[in-house]
Order: structure tokens, then C-alpha cells, then sequence
């Protein structure tokens, strides 16, 4: 019977089958967790997006009562909000990790460009759903960061004015602008960040998984064309990547139900107080994933040479697959050289992160300079480091 | 042991442990959607608005007509004199049901004149065919020569008599529904509730 | 002197803030700053999002009952709704302004708050708690003088100091409460999902160590 259906919709037998013949390398460790990862994550915010949808009114006098009365008198509505929320925060950690995953091992290199691109623009959706999303509740930080990015865009030359003109449908940052950016949130970036997901996939379907020793499994086959080193995705991934998981969501589910405001973090104080387009708050931060970022804007004195470094310190990840001289992909393989400028770029960009969010000050403006310098230096002397860099020579056979 | 039996007890092995993973999981999964579906009854704060409601009838008059909405839906009270309830049998072999049979009302209004006390007739003023709420009309032949006096739906036809008894030959199944609800002691009527006491 | 409060304030430094004494799980506390609040804030502040909070609906705070006013009275600063006041300010600094009102000359309503200098709200406490003064206090060397300010009961009030600080302390119960109402309920079953998430790793880690075992001899 069931081939009765398969004959007609085969996709399903197709996906199923596939996951049990493509091949992924045997020596997958922890750094390879946050793909799925991600993916479990963007699940996330779908259903309780969904939910949250349920109930939420995207007027600025209703805005912040509607998600408030939903965590009072929906049952279990508070669950959704801090899922939701705290979703959020932890879909970036995750993200982050995942990009130092290929950092690390050279997953950028060919021939995974294409791979290594659609996840970059990835990155900015994620930036761009999470931004939108943070100025629904219409708190003071949410009115208050929607005008600062605005500035922003309004720095770009020429056409900068109008552009914001168009983007907020107002004179200024206004409940039109809360209501289009609801519209974007709930279904324009969703729909786009559905078909990067697909893409991803396809992409890295394409080529197959790197691994940590940087060592190509289609170099070596065997009689019957397979990688002598790959094993079938389905079960040994599938079996690893729920136990990690697992463990993953015992992490994201005790700060839901334990810390659900991220000590300040996920749901900021100050976004607890309605929206005053009249006053402005003390310290406007934002959120701590886009920290770093605003860490760079804010160390260029220039306003248009902040926004455009801010913009370079995104769009710089692009070019790696072209800076990175090193013979060997991995960094088990690297020399000393090479691990001391990702040690630092480590630093840096946890530097930018904490200073981003602090109070600007001659400290923290000369230590986002440093951090910046460190940034940037990384990506940009790679051609160097990497060319000149002691290295080893990677094994034929993956070694576990 | 040979190969073949260590083979074995490894299967056995993963066998049991993917037993016991997906029974914990399959609880796991049941657990987080419970949120979620019990999340869709409605809120506490929508509960609230559809608890009883209070109607004084004291300062009724005979023939009077009140509609209150009660969940959504509008509930009226009549109230009928002593000739329209003495009436009421004879109208008994136009009617689809009417010693009201079908599960239409509590069983305090299982009785000829469908009510608790005779002269107040509670109902829900939904038609019973697709739910266009019919209109009160009250006065013989008013929608033809042999209108006794009831409810009319002017969407498809539908006519209910005195007690909200449905006639036969008209598109609606049943009697309109009577709501659950009682007197208290200071004779204020209760829409949504039926009487402590019992 | 009845010291009641050790405010130390270093030049325009910002308020150490006091903790006050409550617990989440104290519904009884929770339920007597319902009351408190019902009697000595709602005649001006709202609380609209407990509008059908049992605790509160039973404590008197009804939605018909609370107070509107218009954004232009109070010279622009009508008092606002305070049910997500902890969750903005912090319960620290709500009970600390709360216990930290003082008589002061110059000031429109004649009180002053340490906590928040030139405040609009007049003090709700003055009979309960008395009045309190400024003092300032000097400690430390000539060479490294500290100045601090301290608050003094200077005149008692109706209720004796530790029980005026259970009544602040009680309302500021009910106003976290009141910023998230279901704290209590979250954690209890938070225990439940981490337990069954506990089980259900060590199952997945023996299962995988069963799968990857093939993988010539163990991960």
C-alpha cells in the first residue's frame, strides 16, 4: 500500500533514502552539533512564533498589554514568550558557535564557497528577523534601537534618506513602522530564511560535509564509489545529533524556566516600560548578539565610516574562502601563526561583545579599538599568516 | 561466545535502548505539546466574561421581550400570560417534537411549557436550522392566517410556537435550546447556571 | 535615633539599594501586599494587565475600580501603571525608594526621596512610618573623607519600624508577583522537564555509544 503512495509522491521515500546514502565523514566531534542545532532552533521560533501570533496585536497601544495579558491569562502563554524570546538569544550562540566550526576547520574552502555564502547572507537574515522582532513588544528599548539602526541606513549615500523614508513609512520611527516590521517579522524574512535553509542544505548535500582534519572522504573510494571514511547520515547522525540535542535543550530549557530574562540579557529592564518617543533612555544598548557590531560602529568616530565598517566587519566573513593561502584546510594542521590570530580573534570578538554593551566611555571606546584592530587585523593579514605559516601534513584516512 | 552470538546480544542491545529512546521520547513529545493544545481553550480572562449573568425580571410585563448576550450568543426571556400556556397542548400535532424528546433543554424544562416557572420562557434565540436568530411575534396570525403566536426565522421559514417548539414542515430539526439557568432566592434569574441547591 | 535605613549616597553616587525580604513562594505575603496595595496605591496607580488575577480580583484590586487619568494631569507625569514596575526598576530599588521618603523643606509635597531626588509622588507612608531625616555622616580619614547620608526616624509613626518594613515589603511581593505571576508554577514544573530531560540524555548517550560502536571501536 504504502508503495501505492510512493509511486505517486515519491519525495518522501526520495528524502528518506537520501538520508541513509549520503555519506558524512566518521570523525564528526562536537564542533559539528550546531547545524542541526540551528535547525532545531529555527523550529523553535516557528511554533512558538505561531503561537505568540495567536495573540499578539501589532498597534502601538495594544503592542506590550497584548504580551503581557498573553502571559497572565493564556494558559501556559508565558512559556511561549520566554521560549520565544529566549529562542532568540540562544539561536545566535548557536550560530556563533557553528561559524567558528568553520573557522576552525577550513569549512569555508572550496570547493564549499557557495555553502559558505548562503550561510553568511544567513547570518544577516538572522540579524534582520531578530531586529525586527525586538521592536514589537514596543518597550522603550525597542522604539529606541528602531531609530538608532534607522539612523543607520540613513548614512548610506544618495539614496539614504529616502531609503528610510520608505523603510519606516514615516517622518520618524512610528506604530507604521511597528506594524510593517510585524509584517516583515512574521512571514517576509521567515519565507527567506525557509529557502537559505533549503539552499544550505542542497549546498552542502552537494559537496558533502568537511571534517576536522580538513581531508576531502571523496578523495578515497571504495570499489562501489562510497568514501571509505563516510558513514551513512542515517542512523549514526541522526541517533548523535538527537543526543545532542538533548543535552542542548536542557541547557536552553533551565535558563526558559529558571532565568527567562537572561539576567538582563533576553528581556532587557528597560524594554519593560512602554515606549516614550519623547524620552530617551539612559544607556540604549542593544540586544548582546548585535553587541559586537555596534562595538565597531561606535569605535570609528566618523558616523559614515562607522556604518560602513560595521557593514565590512559582516561582509569581510565573504572573502575568507579567498584569504585563507594556508596548503592544509584544518586547523589541526595549521601552524602557530594561524592559531594565534583566531586565538585573537576569539578575544576580540567576545572584547566587542562586552564593550558594545557598556556605557561609552575613553576605556571602552579605546578597547573596541583594540578589539576592532584585532577584528579586522584577522581576516586581513590572513594572506600572510596563512602563506608564511609552519604546517603539517594531513593523513590520507580521517583519524577519529 | 561466537561472533554470531555477540553479534546478537549488541542487536538485542540497540534494540532495547531505541525501544526505551523512543518510548521516553514519544513522552517527551506528548509532554511539550500539552502547552500548546491546552493553550487554545479559552483564556482565563475570556472564561470571566462567560460566567453567569444576572437578569432582574421583576419589572417585566406581560408580552415582554428581553434579549441579553451570554457567550457570544443572545439569550431572551418572555414573559407569556396564562392563555398563551393554556393553548399550548393544542398545538401539539403541528410539531416535530412536542413532548420535547430531544436533548434541547435541562430537565427542568423537559415539561409542556419548557420552563421552570410557566409564565418565564428562557431560550437561546438561535435557530436550530443554520443560526439566524428568529425574530419574536408574538401576535395571532401575524405571519399568516393561522399563526398562533412564536418565534419566525425569516431566513429559510422556520417557525417555533410559544415555548419554542418547532412546527413540522419547516427546515429547522428541533426545538430551539433552552440555556442552562435558575431563579435565586431574591427571584433575580440566573442565565448559565443551573441551581446550586440540587 | 532609630536607624532604619543605611543609605550610603558617595557625592552624586547612585543609592546602595536594600533587598527586601520576600520569596516568590510566600503566597500569603503575596496576597497581604495585594491588600496593602488595594488600600494605599490604587487610588492612583493602575495595575490593568491583573485584571483577572484571582489574588489580586480577591484583594479588591478591580479593573472597574482603577484609576484613569489623563497624560496631561500631574503636570505631564500622571503615576503609571506598576505592573511591570519590579520587572523595569528591579525589586531592589522599588522597596529601597518606598522605605526611603524624608522630610524636606524646599520639597512641593514636603518629602523627599533618596532614592529618587525631586520625585512627583508624594509619600504615601507618612503616618505609617513617621518621618524620617537626612543626616549626614562623615567616616574615614582627613585625608580620605567619606560622606554619607543617612536616613533617621525623627518622628514615629502608627506602625512600629520591623512592621512598617513587612507591610513595603509585602507590597513589593505582590508587585513582582504581579510582573510574573506564574514564577512559582514555572519553577515547580521546570523541575519535571529538566528531569525528564536528565533520563532522556543518559538514554541517548547510551544509545549512541551502542550505534558508534561499529565505527571501528567506539567514538
Amino acid at each position: 500500500m504504502s508503495e501505492w503512495f510512493h509511486e505517486r509522491m515519491p519525495v518522501f521515500k526520495e528524502v528518506s533514502n537520501h538520508l541513509k546514502n549520503y555519506k558524512a565523514p566518521k570523525n564528526l566531534n562536537f564542533w559539528y552539533f550546531f547545524g542541526s542545532l540551528a535547525l532545531l532552533m529555527v523550529a523553535n521560533q516557528f511554533i512558538t512564533g505561531i503561537w505568540l501570533l495567536m495573540y499578539y496585536t501589532p498597534d502601538a497601544s495594544l503592542a506590550m498589554s497584548s504580551i503581557e495579558l498573553m502571559m497572565r491569562e493564556v494558559s501556559f502563554g508565558w512559556l511561549f514568550r520566554y521560549l520565544h524570546a529566549g529562542g532568540a538569544s540562544f539561536i545566535f550562540i548557536v550560530i556563533y558557535m557553528h561559524i567558528f566550526r568553520a573557522l576552525l576547520y577550513g569549512s569555508y574552502r572550496s570547493p564549499r564557497e557557495i555553502l559558505w555564502w548562503t550561510g553568511c547572507l544567513m547570518l544577516v537574515v538572522f540579524m534582520a528577523e531578530a531586529y525586527t522582532g525586538y521592536v514589537l513588544p514596543w518597550g522603550q528599548m525597542s522604539y529606541w534601537a528602531a531609530r538608532v539602526i534607522m539612523s543607520l541606513f540613513k548614512t548610506i549615500p544618495f539614496i539614504g534618506d529616502s531609503l528610510v523614508l520608505f523603510i519606516q513609512g514615516d517622518y520618524e520611527v512610528s506604530e507604521v513602522t511597528l506594524h510593517r516590521f510585524f509584517a516583515f517579522h512574521v512571514i517576509l524574512v521567515p519565507l527567506i530564511i525557509l529557502a537559505f535553509v533549503g539552499l544550505h542544505t542542497l549546498a552542502l548535500h552537494a559537496v558533502g560535509s568537511n571534517n576536522p582534519d580538513g581531508v576531502e572522504i571523496k578523495d578515497n573510494l571504495d570499489k562501489n564509489g562510497e568514501p571509505v571514511d563516510g558513514i551513512p547520515f542515517h542512523p549514526f547522525y541522526t541517533v548523535k545529533d538527537i543526543m545532542g540535542a538533548s543535552i542542548f535543550l536542557f541547557i536552553f530549557l533551565s535558563v526558559v524556566f529558571f532565568a527567562p530574562r537572561g539576567w538582563g540579557l533576553i528581556l532587557e529592564p528597560e524594554n519593560f516600560e512602554i515606549a516614550n518617543y519623547m524620552v530617551t533612555p539612559l544607556h540604549i544598548k542593544p540586544s548582546w548578539y548585535l553587541a559586537p557590531y555596534y562595538a565597531i560602529l561606535r569605535a570609528i568616530p566618523s558616523k559614515g565610516l562607522g556604518a560602513l565598517a560595521m557593514l565590512a566587519s559582516i561582509a569581510v566573513f565573504a572573502l575568507l574562502p579567498y584569504l585563507d593561502r594556508s596548503p592544509v584546510k584544518s586547523m589541526r594542521y595549521k601552524g602557530p601563526l594561524s592559531r594565534i590570530a583566531l586565538g585573537s580573534f576569539v578575544i576580540a570578538f567576545l572584547g566587542l561583545l562586552v564593550v558594545g554593551g557598556m556605557e561609552v566611555s575613553p576605556l571602552s571606546i579605546t578597547a573596541a579599538r583594540i578589539c576592532s584592530f584585532l577584528y579586522f587585523g584577522y581576516f586581513l593579514f590572513m594572506p600572510i599568516y596563512t602563506a608564511i605559516d609552519k604546517h603539517g601534513v594531513p593523513p590520507d584516512r580521517l583519524s577519529l | 561466545m561466537s561472533e554470531v552470538d555477540q553479534k546478537f546480544k549488541v542487536d538485542q542491545k540497540k534494540r532495547r535502548l531505541l525501544q526505551l529512546a523512543s518510548v521516553w521520547g514519544a513522552a517527551g513529545i506528548v509532554g511539550g505539546a500539552t502547552p500548546f493544545v491546552s493553550s487554545l481553550y479559552p483564556n482565563r480572562s475570556t472564561q470571566l466574561k462567560g460566567k453567569p449573568i444576572d437578569i432582574d425580571v421583576s419589572s417585566m410585563k406581560v408580552g415582554e421581550q428581553k434579549t441579553v448576550m451570554w457567550r457570544g450568543k443572545p439569550i431572551w426571556v418572555v414573559k407569556r400570560d396564562q392563555d398563551e400556556i393554556a393553548a399550548l397542548p393544542s398545538l401539539n400535532n403541528q410539531l416535530r417534537d412536542p413532548d420535547s424528546l430531544e436533548p434541547q433543554q435541562p430537565k427542568y424544562a423537559q415539561n409542556l411549557h419548557r420552563s421552570i416557572k410557566p409564565e418565564y420562557l428562557v431560550l437561546i434565540g438561535v435557530c436550530t436550522h443554520l443560526g439566524c436568530s428568529p425574530t419574536y411575534r408574538p401576535d395571532k396570525g401575524a405571519i399568516d392566517e393561522s399563526w398562533p403566536g412564536g418565534f419566525f426565522c425569516s431566513c429559510h421559514g422556520s417557525k417555533f410556537d410559544m415555548a419554542g417548539r418547532v412546527f413540522s414542515g419547516v427546515p429547522a430539526p428541533t426545538n430551539l435550546e433552552v440555556p442552562p439557568y435558575h431563579f435565586r432566592e431574591d427571584g433575580q434569574l440566573v442565565i448559565g447556571e443551573e441551581s446550586p441547591n440540587e | 535615633m532609630i536607624y532604619l535605613l543605611l543609605i550610603c549616597s558617595f557625592l552624586n553616587a547612585a543609592p546602595a539599594l536594600d533587598e527586601p525580604a520576600f520569596s516568590y513562594f510566600e503566597k500569603e505575603q503575596i496576597a497581604a501586599g495585594a491588600k496593602a496595595f488595594a488600600t494605599t496605591c490604587y487610588s492612583c496607580h493602575s495595575m490593568s494587565y491583573m485584571r483577572s488575577d484571582p489574588v489580586s480580583l480577591d484583594a479588591g484590586i478591580n479593573p472597574e475600580l482603577a484609576p484613569v487619568w489623563d497624560s496631561s494631569s500631574w503636570n505631564g507625569h500622571p503615576p503609571p501603571d506598576l505592573s511591570l514596575i519590579t520587572a523595569a526598576k528591579g525589586a531592589d530599588f522599588v522597596y529601597s525608594y518606598l522605605m526611603s521618603y524624608y522630610l524636606s523643606e524646599n520639597s512641593p509635597n514636603g518629602y523627599d526621596n533618596l532614592v529618587l531626588p525631586g520625585t512627583q509622588m508624594p509619600n504615601p507612608f507618612s503616618v505609617m512610618q513617621g518621618d524620617q531625616v537626612v543626616v549626614v555622616h562623615e567616616s574615614g580619614t582627613k585625608d580620605n573623607l567619606r560622606l554619607f547620608q543617612l536616613l533617621r526616624l525623627d518622628k514615629k509613626g502608627s506602625m512600629k519600624p520591623q512592621a512598617f518594613d513587612d507591610y513595603v515589603t509585602s507590597i513589593v511581593a505582590y508587585l513582582d508577583y504581579a510582573s510574573d505571576p506564574n514564577k512559582a508554577y514555572r519553577h515547580k514544573i521546570g523541575f519535571y522537564v529538566l528531569g525528564f530531560l536528565s533520563i532522556m540524555i543518559l538514554i541517548m548517550i547510551a544509545l549512541d555509544l551502542a550505534y558508534w560502536k561499529d565505527i571501528h571501536g567506539d567514538h
